[in-house]
Order: structure tokens, then sequence, then C-alpha cells
């Protein structure tokens, strides 16, 4: 279904375009503000708010718990400059039209692009969860006196396991962005549908299974409903991707 | 090599070709001639097969292009279809580079190519600096990277100066003599089509004229019919 040369051009496109580090290492955002917001930090108010996030009073909770939220409402948002962004290429080089006239599967150049985005925000969330670990390294060594040595950390293995599962309760949102950004290639409308998205409360907002499995790293329920749930959504946007990719890529490549 | 039967299109009821037809005979280069908005544009994206017609056929050596021989006619066909479809960010090399390895050609044929079209000096420099005249000829290698036994391009001379005319019909010439590749080029400019074609037809509001061989009293009734076109 995907030729290899096509992902090692649709890699090469993405990853050598200008911003592609930035958006890269982007979600190293949410733990850099958490840093920036609690080193200066007195500690006696240091103290107040760990035992206002909970009642084992351990600070490790309370890193984690700004950098969730942060890490929340960031994600949709993320994913929907990522993909503005990895489209414009094409849209910049005027492309769609030299694609469509390629000898090579309408589907197999949409399957190589969604393959590329996967790994690249897949990477993008890893990072983002080795900087929560970086940053409680750093607050423990250069706050000695604080209580962050009396408390164990969060396993990094639970942490990239909770990760993965968050990043896979992200794909509907992803899938979703992807294809209306394919078809109807309205930036602004994206951007401001997301951030609404964003915002809306987790309890009755249907694009953020993240947050549901962000929540299960703490709390350590499994939330494997949520898991399969997604995998059968994109699996269905799969094959919708495959049913329309001609119709889809002529349309563009007749504009 | 490439023939073109009963062609129409209609976009929203409004018939944008009516029954375009004409052969483009092999290693010939084919001017295809016709004011600006009359569907040359169009009648290029069917030849490619990136817009399905609305009647008719196109044949390539003989085979009708259908969607589940689209890849095996498209592997014999390069396309620049107005600007070239290029990534600034990208060095010329790996610009074809990128179309090499979709077409299957051999390792070092984009180096080779680049050495044709005069780019080999500039093979490492990102694309975005590069003058119109050098991106058209980088477009012209990208349609040439997989061997093609037809070249189809779509008013590939706009925006060029008059050296970039000169360069790019020269390359024309050259890669037509070297490798008896055809090529079909749309224009409205008859003057510049004159210096290199050797076959015509007129498009006037989505209608095509018979096809014109440029020798003796056919150049006369060529221009002839041209000129009424645009007097029209």
């Amino acid at each position: 279904m995907i030729e290899r040369n096509i992902v090692i051009n649709e890699s090469i496109k993405c990853f050598r375009a200008p911003n592609s580090l930035l958006l890269l290492f982007f979600l190293l955002f949410p733990a850099l503000l958490v840093f920036l917001f609690i080193y200066p930090m007195p500690y006696e108010e240091f103290l107040q708010r760990v035992q206002s996030t909970n009642n084992d009073l351990n600070p490790f909770h309370f890193v984690f718990k700004w950098f969730r939220w942060l890490f929340n409402i960031i994600l949709i948002p993320y994913y929907s400059v990522f993909l503005i962004w990895y489209f414009e290429i094409e849209r910049r080089s005027k492309s769609w039209k030299y694609i469509s006239a390629l000898p090579v599967k309408f589907n197999s150049i949409l399957y190589a692009k969604i393959l590329i985005s996967v790994c690249f925000i897949g990477s993008s969330i890893l990072f983002s969860g080795l900087s929560l670990q970086v940053i409680t390294f750093f607050l423990k060594s250069l706050k000695p006196d604080w209580s962050f040595s009396e408390y164990e950390n969060f396993e990094l293995q639970a942490q990239v396991i909770g990760l993965f599962s968050v990043f896979i309760c992200s794909l509907p949102a992803f899938f979703i962005l992807f294809i209306f950004i394919l078809i109807y290639n309205k930036p602004g409308l994206v951007i401001i549908i997301s951030s609404i998205v964003a915002i809306i409360p987790s309890q009755i907002n249907p694009f953020h299974l993240h947050v549901f499995a962000m929540a299960s790293i703490v709390e350590g329920n499994n939330k494997s409903y949520l898991i399969f749930g997604s995998i059968a959504f994109c699996i269905l946007s799969l094959l919708l991707v495959n049913r329309y990719a001609a119709d889809i890529l002529q349309t563009k490549g007749a504009q | 090599m490439l023939e073109v039967q009963n062609i129409s299109f209609s976009v929203k009821e409004k018939l944008v070709l009516k029954d375009v037809s004409f052969f483009i005979p092999r290693s010939s280069i084919f001017g295809l001639l016709g004011p600006n908005g009359t569907g040359k544009s169009t009648l290029i994206k069917i030849i490619l097969g990136v817009l399905p017609p609305s009647g008719g056929s196109v044949y390539f050596d003989n085979l009708k292009f259908l969607n589940q021989n689209r890849i095996e006619i498209l592997r014999k066909v390069g396309s620049l279809i107005e600007h070239a479809s290029l990534y600034g960010f990208l060095s010329a090399l790996e610009n074809l580079e990128i179309a090499r390895r979709i077409y299957g050609t051999e390792k070092g044929y984009s180096e080779e190519l680049l050495s044709l079209v005069g780019l080999q000096t500039n093979s490492n420099q990102k694309v975005h600096s590069f003058s119109v005249g050098m991106k058209q000829r980088l477009g012209i290698a990208l349609a040439m990277i997989g061997k093609p036994d037809l070249v189809v391009l779509d008013e590939p001379t706009n925006g060029l100066d008059p050296k970039g005319l000169v360069d790019f019909t020269n390359l024309i010439l050259r890669f037509n003599e070297i490798n008896k590749t055809t090529f079909l080029i749309s224009s409205h400019h008859l003057s510049e089509l004159k210096k290199i074609a050797t076959h015509f037809a007129v498009l006037n509001q989505g209608v095509s004229s018979k096809t014109f061989e440029l020798k003796g009293e056919d150049v006369m009734e060529m221009e002839k019919v041209y000129f009424e076109l645009i007097e029209k």
C-alpha cells in the first residue's frame, strides 16, 4: 500500500522544510513553562501549592498537574498548526498538479503523508515526555532543600507508556484535522476551531480523549477501551482516505 | 504516439472543450496554440489524467488512458505545468532526486540531467535562490527525469526573459534531437512555437482545428487560421 520511495521523499520534505525543528520540539513548551513557573517560587508558596494539589504532598504530582494542563490545551492546536505547515509545503511549491500526474497510486501519496505526520507528532510527544523528566531532575538538583528527594518521580517507563496511550487517543482528532485541511485548505478556520476545541471542558469534548489517557498516568487505571476505540477510528479514517484519495488529489491537481 | 479523440469537457453545464481531436506523431514537437482561456490547460490536465474528460478518449501508443493503466502510461510521460513544481528549501539535485526515486531511474541520472540543462554548478544551491529561467530549466530536467517518451509542457515560457527563452527552446530542441523525445507544448505565442514546433493544432473556444505540419503551404494556412482567431 505504501511505497518506500514515496515515504523517503515525504520524510525529506517534512524534516527539511523551514521551521521543522521548531515544530518537532514545540511540545517542550509545557515543561519549560512549568519550570519557569516553579523555579523562582519561594519555598513556602511551593509547599502551599503542593498541599493544595494532592494529599500525599508529592511535589512531582504538582509539577505533573501543571504540565498536564498545558499539554492537554496545546495538543489539538499543535496538530492543526503542524498540518497547516505540512500541507503548505505542497501549496507553496504548487506541486499538487505535478504530484497528481506522477506514476504513483493516489492513496500511497496520502498514506505516506499520514505515516510521516504520525511519526513526526509521535516524536514530538515523546520529546515532551522526556522534557518533563528533565525539568523534574533539574528542580531536584537546583532546589535540594525542597521535598523532591523525599518522593519518587514517575517511572520513565510508565510515563512513556502513558504518553503512548495519550498519542494513540489523540489520533482521531489528528485524522479529522488531516482530512479537513486536505480537502478544504482553510488554515484560519482550522486554527480558530482547534483553539475553541482545546478550551472546551473534557467532560463534554469528544476531541479530548487524550485528556483521559493523560489522567490515567497518575491514576494508574487502564483506559484500554479508549485506546481500542481510537485505533478503530484510525482504521476507519484510513479506509475513507483510501476510498477518496483519487477524487481528492484529482481535485487538488485540477485547481 | 498520442491521440486525442473527441475530447469534451464541461464545468457546471458550460462546455469548455468540444470534440477536440488531434494526433501527435512520435519524435515530433507538437505545438498546441490558442489564445488565453480557450481550454489548453484543461486539455493538458485531461491528457495527464489529472482531470477526467466528460467525453472522448486519450490513447498513448494505441493504449486507451484508463484509471487501470494510469501508472503504466504516466511512467512514459513527463510534465511541466506552467511553473515548475519545485521545493525552494531543497537544492536542485535534491528536487530531481525526489522525482528520480519515484520513476526508478538509475542513480547519477539527476547529475547528468543537471549538466544537460546547464545547472551542474548550481546543483547544491537551494532552489529558492534561482532565477525564473533557471527554475524552468530545472523544470525541464524534472520532466525528463523518468526518461519519458512524451513530455507535456503547459505554457512553459511564461515569465521568461529573452535569454531564458532562447535557453529553453534550445533545450527542447536538444532533448528532441538526442533522445527523440516527443514534446507537446501549449502556448499562446505563435512566434515562440514556430521556432521549434514541427506540428501544430489551434484551439479556439474549446474547438480544435486540423493538425498542421510545419512545411510549405501548411505554415501559411496555420498562420491564417491563428490570426483569424485572434482578430475574432
